[in-house]
C-alpha cells in the first residue's frame, strides 16, 4: 500500500455538465434507458419465471369468460370467435392499467433513484410505460401465434385494416403513457392515490367494453358509455383488427382529447412540485 | 462552482410546516474545499442535498456549472435482487460512464472478486460499502461530496480509501457536511457553521470551529 501503483487504472469518464438541447436530450434518454434496462431486472425480482405472469393473468382471464359466456349462451357480438374477442380488447386494458398503477407508485418506489438528480419522476414513468409496451408486444405475438395453433385462428384474423390498427395502437400507447403520467403526479401528492385508483379503476373493466361493443348496447346505456374514453379505444382497436367488424361509434378526438388534458394536468403537477422543492415521501 | 442564493427550504411535519433552511447564500469556488459544521438536525444533510441538485429549494436560486458528485459511498440506490456489476451499470448509464472502464476499476478496487456478481443483498455491510466507495471513485466529479462518513470497510481499506480520495483531490474540490473539526481540517481549505437555518463562512477553520463550539454549548 506504499506507491501510487496499487490502484488500478482509474476511470477517466467525465460526466456531461454543459447544459445544452442536445446534452440534455441525451442525458435523458441515458437516465430512461438506464432506468428500463435496471427495471427489467427488479420488476419480477430476480426470477425470468415473473415475466410469465403478465402472459399468465390476461390467459386465465380470457379462459374464465370464455367459459362463463359460453355456459351463459352468450354469443360473440362481433363476426370473429370469443377468445379473440376478449384478447383484443383485455390486452389493451391490462397494459393502460398497468401503466396508470405504476406511474401512481413511480416516484415512491424509487426515492433512492432520485438521489441522482439527473433521474426524475418524468423519466421513471416514461422507463416504465416503455418497458410495458414491450412488454405488451411481446405477449400480444405470443397470443396471436398460440391461437393459431390452438384454435387455428389465421395471423390475417387479426389484421382488418392495418392502418386503423396502427393508429389505434399509437393511440392507446398515447393515452396510456399520459394517464401514467398524471397518476405519478397524483401519487405524489395524495399519498392514497394508489389505493384509490385499484378501487375507483375496478368497475372500468366491467364499462369499457371488454365484454361487449358499443353497438349492441341499448342507446341508454351507450349515452353513458361513450363517456368513457377507455370504451373509445377498445372499439377502435377491435376496428382495426378484427374482420368483419367495423365501428363508427369511436371517436379518435375524444380520446386526444383526455389525454391531452390528463398530460398537461400530470406535468402542471409536477413543474408546480419543482418549482416549490417539493420532498418526494415514501408510502 | 458552485453558487447558492438565498436557500429557502421548508418540510411539510406532522405538526405543520419545518423550516430548515432560512436564506442561505454561498458561493463554493473552484478550487477551494469547504466544510459545513453544524449540529444534528441543523440541516447539513439538506443543504448536501440541495448542492447535488437532489433536492430543489422551496425559494431561492442554484447555480451549477460543475459536475457534483452524488454523497460518496452512497449505496441507497442499490437493488437487493440485482448483482454488484448490475447495480454498478446503472449507474455507469446514468452518468454515460464506460461500463466496461469501470467495471474493471470497481472489481479491482473494492476486492470484492467474484461476488461482484452476487445479489447485492447476500453482501454484507462491509462489502455494500466497499462497492459504493469504489463506484464514487470511478466516475470523475469536479466537486466530491461528503456527508460525514469518508471512508468504507476495516482499517486497511479505509486507509486505501483516503489515499485513493488525496489522489482525486488533486483536480478536484469537497464539499462536506461534518461535525468532526479533524475531518474538515484534513480536506477543506475553508468552513462554516450551518445554524438557526442559516450558513455563515469564515476566513480560516478554527474560527468556524470556535464560532461552532460556542454554538455547542
Amino acid at each position: 500500500m506504499s506507491s501510487q501503483s496499487s490502484f488500478p487504472d482509474a476511470p477517466a469518464s467525465t460526466p456531461l455538465i454543459e447544459s445544452t438541447f442536445e446534452n440534455n436530450l441525451r442525458l435523458m434518454w441515458q437516465v430512461i434507458f438506464g432506468l428500463m434496462l435496471r427495471e427489467s431486472r427488479t420488476r419480477y425480482g430476480t426470477s425470468d419465471l415473473g415475466y410469465l405472469w403478465a402472459l399468465i393473468d390476461p390467459a386465465v382471464q380470457m379462459v374464465v369468460f370464455w367459459i362463463i359466456f359460453t355456459m351463459m349462451g352468450r354469443g360473440v357480438p362481433v363476426p370473429t370467435s370469443m377468445p379473440e374477442f376478449l384478447v383484443t380488447a383485455m390486452l389493451p386494458y391490462f397494459f393502460w392499467r398497468n401503466c396508470t398503477v405504476r406511474g401512481a407508485s413511480a416516484a415512491s418506489a424509487n426515492l433512492p433513484l432520485l438521489t441522482y438528480p439527473q433521474v426524475k419522476v418524468f423519466d421513471v414513468v416514461v422507463a416504465r410505460v416503455l418497458l410495458d409496451a414491450a412488454t405488451i408486444v411481446v405477449v400480444v405475438i405470443i397470443f396471436v401465434v398460440a391461437l393459431k395453433f390452438l384454435l387455428g385462428l389465421p395471423f390475417t384474423g387479426w389484421l382488418r385494416d392495418p392502418i386503423v390498427l396502427a393508429e389505434a395502437v399509437f393511440t392507446l400507447f398515447y393515452f396510456s403513457f399520459c394517464s401514467a403520467i398524471l397518476s405519478s403526479s397524483l401519487g405524489r401528492i395524495w399519498s392514497q392515490w394508489a389505493v384509490v385508483f385499484s378501487y375507483a379503476s375496478r368497475p372500468l373493466y366491467f364499462t369499457s367494453g371488454i365484454f361487449f361493443t358499443l353497438g349492441e348496447l341499448p342507446s341508454s346505456f351507450r349515452a353513458l358509455a361513450v363517456y368513457n374514453p377507455i370504451a373509445h379505444m377498445l372499439e377502435w382497436i377491435r376496428s382495426g383488427a378484427i374482420p368483419g367488424f367495423i365501428s363508427n361509434l369511436y371517436d379518435p378526438l375524444y380520446i386526444y382529447g383526455w389525454a391531452t388534458i390528463m398530460l398537461f394536468i400530470g406535468l402542471v403537477i409536477d413543474w408546480v412540485l419543482r418549482a416549490i422543492g417539493h420532498s418526494e415521501e415514501s408510502h | 462552482m458552485i453558487e447558492l442564493i438565498d436557500i429557502e427550504k421548508t418540510y411539510q411535519g406532522k405538526q405543520g410546516r419545518i423550516h430548515v433552511l432560512r436564506g442561505v447564500t454561498s458561493t463554493f469556488a473552484r478550487g477551494e474545499s469547504v466544510g459545513i459544521l453544524g449540529q444534528n438536525g441543523a440541516g447539513k444533510s439538506t443543504l448536501l442535498r440541495i448542492l447535488t441538485g437532489t433536492e430543489r429549494p422551496s425559494y431561492g436560486k442554484v447555480r451549477r456549472h460543475v459536475a457534483v458528485s452524488w454523497p460518496l459511498g452512497f449505496s441507497g440506490s442499490f437493488a437487493g435482487s440485482l448483482t454488484g456489476a448490475e447495480n454498478l451499470r446503472f449507474v455507469c448509464r446514468i452518468y454515460g460512464a464506460d461500463i466496461d472502464e469501470v467495471t474493471d476499476f470497481v472489481t479491482e478496487f473494492s476486492e470484492l472478486g467474484p461476488s461482484m456478481h452476487e445479489p447485492v443483498k447476500t453482501y454484507s455491510t462491509g462489502m455494500k460499502s466497499r462497492l459504493a466507495f469504489s463506484l464514487s471513485m470511478a466516475v470523475r466529479f469536479q466537486v466530491y461530496v461528503i456527508d460525514e462518513a469518508l471512508a468504507a470497510g476495516d482499517v486497511a481499506f479505509q486507509r486505501k480509501c483516503k489515499k485513493i480520495f488525496n489522489e482525486r483531490r488533486s483536480g478536484s474540490d469537497v464539499v462536506m457536511v461534518s461535525h468532526s473539526i479533524d475531518m474538515i481540517k484534513e480536506y477543506c481549505t475553508r468552513a462554516g457553521v450551518l445554524h438557526g437555518g442559516k450558513l455563515t463562512m469564515y476566513d480560516t477553520i478554527d474560527e468556524a470551529n470556535e464560532v461552532y463550539m460556542r454554538v455547542v454549548s
